[in-house]
């Protein structure tokens, strides 16, 4: 990536206080669309476990979490630990993850879960950044193994940032996964929202 | 139905007529992977096991305030985990002793008093109920004077390390007594240093989709890791061999699995002459650094220092209901360091083919943050929920709750065959049964010992 684009890329803000701060950008907006055509193409990616085609779509400085949630009483505060993580990675651990999926027997992922990914409810900021949008959307993902009948649902609001290479080219720079559930109804992580 | 005057005490005849004693054939060493499958086995596990064994529940540094409270379970039954005024913590049953609704239903929060939102009946963190609406003209005085009667169930509540444990049965062994020989590993553990550890936040949960005794008995189990962990070994991070170190088990039926540094990771290099503080700050013990292990000294015996430097307790399993790990593994930097790996589980039965998994990261609250942060970020990455360990973990348990599931498959016999025999290496000054060599099934039919014997006394 460009110097001027690392640069610019300090101002990712925290995703549990300050998201979508900035300006709206309206769904009728080209950049809104493209927007909404990259999560597509990245979810269909991960649906489809082209987990090397996945990786190219996230920039080299993404930070991708998942915080624990709690349940608290209304206006007692957030309910998502501030340092308590199922997921904390960044591309070096994500390239790690999927080394171990493509490489070795890794028996949690072979034969692989067949995952279907829903994005919903996209909304589109503009930041600091001339090319970088924090985009918060909803994720219905069901999971399913083998001839398991049983599915599960892992349901999620995500925090991403996207940042914009070129004319039509975007790259995820920063995902946080806020999940609905305290506790999570899937036997592991091994898989991607 | 279980003879409700079999459930409690001696054998039980399960409903198909087979005594449950006759699942485990001791002398064969086998079990009968029926007791994974059984609901009338999992209702007995819920009384004679849950209901009266120490079970964790949170860790002090969650509730670090008097007022502050968490809520948990232990077995199903729901409590709250609440520090008092005086700085005690208290476990109690959060059901309202009026009607039954759960007095909280949040997690996590801060509280003088207990409202129970359905009639209004009020109790204080001693579990002593303190009011109701309409008292007087729905009660007169009796909330007083039946005040023993009304009171919330607490259970007897201690604590190691700072991870709280709780017991419902008022009878059941002292927590030292519970611990025998394993405190003394357990202490060098999570007790080495001044200030000791704290959680890094809210443990994680999920569901696994097995039964709770998969994991439970896992603990001990060295010879899994070539098979189901092998990716490991492909990656480059650990050895591709049956692990070697040494396995001990306790008649309380804790388990754990002792590292042999020179084995695992190729130390055969050093200084055999190097003092045991040397030795220590050359590879501080998961979670430290060279500075903090001079602290240890202050702590711990030299036969507890000597454990750590040598052979240091990597995985230790407590019966019935927790695990702890203390251990390297990759980091997930792309270098790809070791980082080390501090995690404590907890469960929940839910079913007999289902669990519910807690795991608690935990760090020393002295250490430097940059110790700290990769303890954490080490053992997210391992461990728990996404843990690339853990990840092939629930895999195997699911996979054999739903092959023992049918008529044929709950007929095949758990084999614990190996046996190596207590093997005591000369100058090892820790208690329990000693297995040195290669990692055979010794301990872990020493806590399938334990399960059958709590379960048809």
């Amino acid at each position: 990536m460009d110097a001027m684009t690392r640069e610019e890329s300090t101002g990712k803000r925290s995703p549990f206080e300050s998201f979508g701060r900035g300006e709206r950008v309206r769904p009728s907006d080209p950049v809104y669309l493209e927007i909404l055509g990259f999560l597509w193409d990245e979810a269909a990616t991960l649906d489809q476990d082209d987990l090397t085609e996945w990786l190219s779509l996230l920039d080299e400085d993404i930070t991708y979490i998942m915080p624990v949630r709690v349940t608290r009483k209304r206006g007692t505060g957030s309910e998502f630990d501030p340092a308590m993580m199922h997921f904390d990675e960044d591309i070096a651990s994500l390239r790690f993850r999927v080394r171990r999926f493509l490489e070795t027997t890794a028996w949690s992922e072979d034969p692989p879960s067949r995952v279907r990914r829903t994005v919903t409810a996209v909304r589109v900021y503009r930041t600091d950044a001339p090319h970088e949008f924090e985009v918060t959307n909803s994720l219905l993902l069901v999971r399913t193994q083998d001839d398991d009948y049983r599915l599960d649902i892992v349901t999620a609001e995500r925090r991403d940032r996207v940042r914009r290479y070129g004319d039509d080219s975007f790259k995820l720079a920063q995902r946080t996964i806020l999940l609905d559930q305290a506790t999570v109804s899937t036997p592991n992580l091994a898989i991607f929202l | 139905m279980l003879d409700s005057s079999s459930r409690l005490t001696g054998d039980a005849i399960l409903s198909d007529g087979t005594p449950l004693s006759e699942l485990i054939d001791r002398e064969r060493r086998e079990v009968s992977l029926r007791v994974h499958q059984d609901r009338e086995i999992f209702e007995l596990e819920m009384e004679k096991i849950f209901a009266r064994s120490w079970i964790p529940v949170a860790h002090e540094s969650e509730i670090p305030n008097p007022g502050d409270f968490v809520r948990r379970y232990i077995g199903q039954d729901s409590c709250l985990v609440v520090r008092t005024e005086s700085g005690a913590i208290n476990v109690l049953l959060n059901v309202c002793t009026h009607r039954g609704m759960p007095l909280c239903r949040e997690e996590r929060g801060h509280t003088r008093t207990f409202r129970c939102p359905y009639h209004g009946w009020v109790f204080d963190p001693q579990g002593n109920v303190r009011g109701a609406p309409y008292e007087k003209e729905m009660y007169g005085d009796w909330l007083r004077t039946c005040a023993d009667e009304l009171a919330l169930t607490t259970a007897r509540t201690a604590s190691i390390g700072g991870m709280v444990f709780a017991n419902w049965d008022p009878l059941a062994e002292p927590f030292d007594d519970y611990l025998g020989d394993v405190k003394w590993y357990l202490d060098a553990m999570i007790n080495r240093t001044d200030s000791g550890l704290e959680v890094v936040g809210a443990p994680q949960r999920h569901i696994v989709k097995a039964n709770w005794k998969l994991l439970a008995e896992q603990l001990p189990d060295g010879y899994h890791t070539s098979t189901l962990h092998r990716s490991f070994a492909q990656l480059g991070v650990f050895e591709h061999k049956v692990s070697s170190g040494i396995n001990v088990s306790t008649p309380e039926g804790h388990t754990m699995r002792l590292v042999d540094f020179k084995a695992t990771w190729g130390l055969e290099g050093r200084d055999d002459s190097a003092s045991l503080a040397d030795r220590l700050a050359a590879m501080p013990p998961p979670g430290t650094n060279a500075a903090m292990t001079e602290e240890f000294a202050n702590n711990l015996t030299e036969g507890q220092l000597r454990l750590l430097a040598e052979t240091p307790p990597a995985v230790m399993g407590l019966f019935p209901g927790t695990d702890l790990f203390s251990f390297l593994s990759h980091d997930g930097t792309e270098a790809g360091g070791l980082g080390p790996v501090v995690m404590v589980h907890g469960w929940i039965p839910r079913a007999p083919d289902l669990f519910e998994m807690l795991s608690w990261i935990l760090v020393e609250r002295d250490a430097p943050d940059e110790v700290r942060e990769l303890t954490r970020r080490t053992t997210i990455r391992n461990f728990g929920i996404s843990g690339l360990i853990e990840q092939d973990d629930a895999e195997a348990w699911r996979g054999v709750q739903r092959s023992t599931a049918g008529v044929m498959g709950r007929r095949i016999n758990g084999k614990y065959a190996a046996a190596l025999g207590i093997k005591r290496p000369e100058g090892f000054e820790g208690g329990g049964d000693v297995y040195a060599g290669t990692a055979r099934d010794d301990a872990q039919w020493a806590w399938w010992s334990r399960y059958f014997d709590v379960m048809t006394s």
